[in-house]
């Protein structure tokens, strides 16, 4: 299976971090959209479904925690899988963003292997 | 805040970030940061409680060598635009790896981080605590200065 | 069985059925194991030092000795046997403290840096680790079922068991 995936983080450095570890954990991608912020995201999906959400929270504009928010009030997208990566590490805030709707949670600094497993674990493991 | 209570978190968010992301280890504190000329710095503004300021100072040679790790390439094949962006992406972790490791009754807001020069890069100021590692490639010089707390409290752990 | 050993500083490849690939006394340095279950071809490499650059010379004559030198020479190995890199399937044991309780001159630690650098240049990540600690580690790998087994403080467990036949549709992961 192909997978579409849309990674929204302010620095490309990190995009293309994430984007190597998708490919790298055996995941075909189909399409993958990059986001350099939550309004970017949003207008990215007004027109193209993806499979997951790959989201950091510390952004300029709209942040990734209002993403989440516009994310779980629209019927349309509120069902796609949003997997925060943060440096904020708080138990506040990881239990604020999880009970915003995000499905899964990588603190930065990570191992490259940590994402994989959350990615298994939100859209099952890769076919090969 | 002082530096007793900051410089645990500097130190050891500066080895976290280094060893887990970027594959190095920090060998050791230094004594003498590299010399401004050959350096790059990264400044990032947060508001929280305290708010405050962040630096990063990272030899040149340095910067590029974590920049190819980084992103799994040859240094020889990168853009200056894709060094800058590791190099600001490394600082925004550090940085807010040291404020998670920070007690605040709110949570703290990274600015987006910029590169700066000449008179805005590093000076010692009263106030700033600072920590210099080597890389083995050359140093990388953190300093953070927190504004007055409204709210007193302790780094979350120290280590 | 066949049992082939993989000494210190040393790599072999195996793509018979009935191989087992071992290696014993993973103390600071690191055993790479490395598998492909469609080819089910296999390999491992025991390198006791992070950087070639201390003794290029020493690299030359065997560089299975240094990480940068031996890491790329085992994928190389493995391909040239009718692996693919991308479905090596990759384990790594070692990098103990053993000697250094404070860990001043952390080669364990050095080594498994190393070995993540290398590994994520090339493309691969680690689909398991044992690393860190201050024990001895021993690894198995049997070609032909790609089982990976550990042994570490007079325990033995698998880390790996037999991969699916072919056909089935999932494979083995954990960190």
């Amino acid at each position: 299976m192909a997978y579409r995936v849309l990674i929204t983080d302010d620095s490309p450095a990190m995009r293309a971090f994430v984007r190597r570890v998708i490919e790298l954990s055996g995941f075909e991608l189909s399409a993958c959209f990059e986001a350099g912020d939550g309004a970017e995201a949003l207008a990215v999906l007004k027109s193209e479904w993806v499979d997951a959400i790959l989201t950091d929270i510390n952004m300029p504009g709209v942040d990734g925690e209002e993403l989440l928010r516009r994310l779980a009030a629209d019927e349309m997208l509120r069902g796609i899988p949003a997997i925060v990566i943060s440096t904020d590490a708080t138990a506040n805030r990881i239990a604020r963003l999880l009970a915003l709707g995000a499905r899964g949670y990588v603190t930065k600094p990570f191992h490259p292997e940590t994402l994989r497993a959350e990615l298994e674990r939100t859209l099952g493991v890769p076919c090969d | 805040m002082t530096d007793i209570t900051i410089l645990p978190a500097l130190s050891s968010a500066v080895s976290e970030v280094l060893e887990r992301m970027f594959f190095l280890e920090a060998l050791g504190e230094a004594v003498e940061p590299a010399p401004e000329a050959e350096t790059v710095t990264i400044q990032i503004a947060f508001e929280g409680d305290p708010a405050g300021s962040f630096q990063m100072r990272v030899a040149r040679k340095a910067a590029d060598a974590i920049a190819a790790d980084f992103l799994g390439e040859d240094p020889e094949t990168l853009t200056c635009q894709q060094r800058t962006d590791v190099t600001l992406e490394l600082g925004n972790m550090i940085c807010g790896s040291v404020l998670s490791r920070m007690e605040s009754s709110a949570s703290f807001r990274l600015g987006s981080p910029r590169a700066v020069e000449g008179e805005e890069a590093m000076r010692s100021q009263p106030g700033d605590t600072r920590y210099t590692v080597e890389t083995g490639s050359g140093t990388l010089t953190v300093s953070i200065r927190m504004e007055e707390r409204t709210c007193p409290s302790t780094p979350r752990f120290a280590s | 069985m066949e049992q082939i050993i993989v000494g210190m500083a040393d790599c072999k490849v195996g793509c018979v059925a009935g191989q087992v690939l071992a290696t014993y006394a993973l103390g600071s340095c690191i055993g790479l194991s490395v598998y492909d279950p469609q080819a089910a071809v296999g390999g491992l490499l025991h390198y006791m030092l992070p950087d070639s650059g201390i003794d290029p010379a020493r690299s030359k004559e065997n560089p299975y000795m240094f990480a940068d030198t031996g890491i790329p020479k085992l994928l190389d190995q493995v391909c040239g046997q009718g692996a693919s890199r991308r479905r090596l399937v990759a384990h790594a044991a070692g990098g103990a403290s053993l000697m250094d309780p404070k860990a001043i001159f952390d080669i364990g630690k050095r080594n498994y840096l190393a070995l993540r650098k290398i590994l994520w240049k090339a493309g691969i990540l680690l689909a398991g680790e044992s690393v860190g600690g201050g024990n001895s580690r021993t690894v198995r790998l049997e070609i032909g079922s790609g089982r990976l087994w550990l042994q570490e403080g007079g325990g033995q467990k698998e880390l790996v068991p037999s991969f699916p036949k072919k056909g089935a549709n999932k494979w083995p992961t954990g960190c």
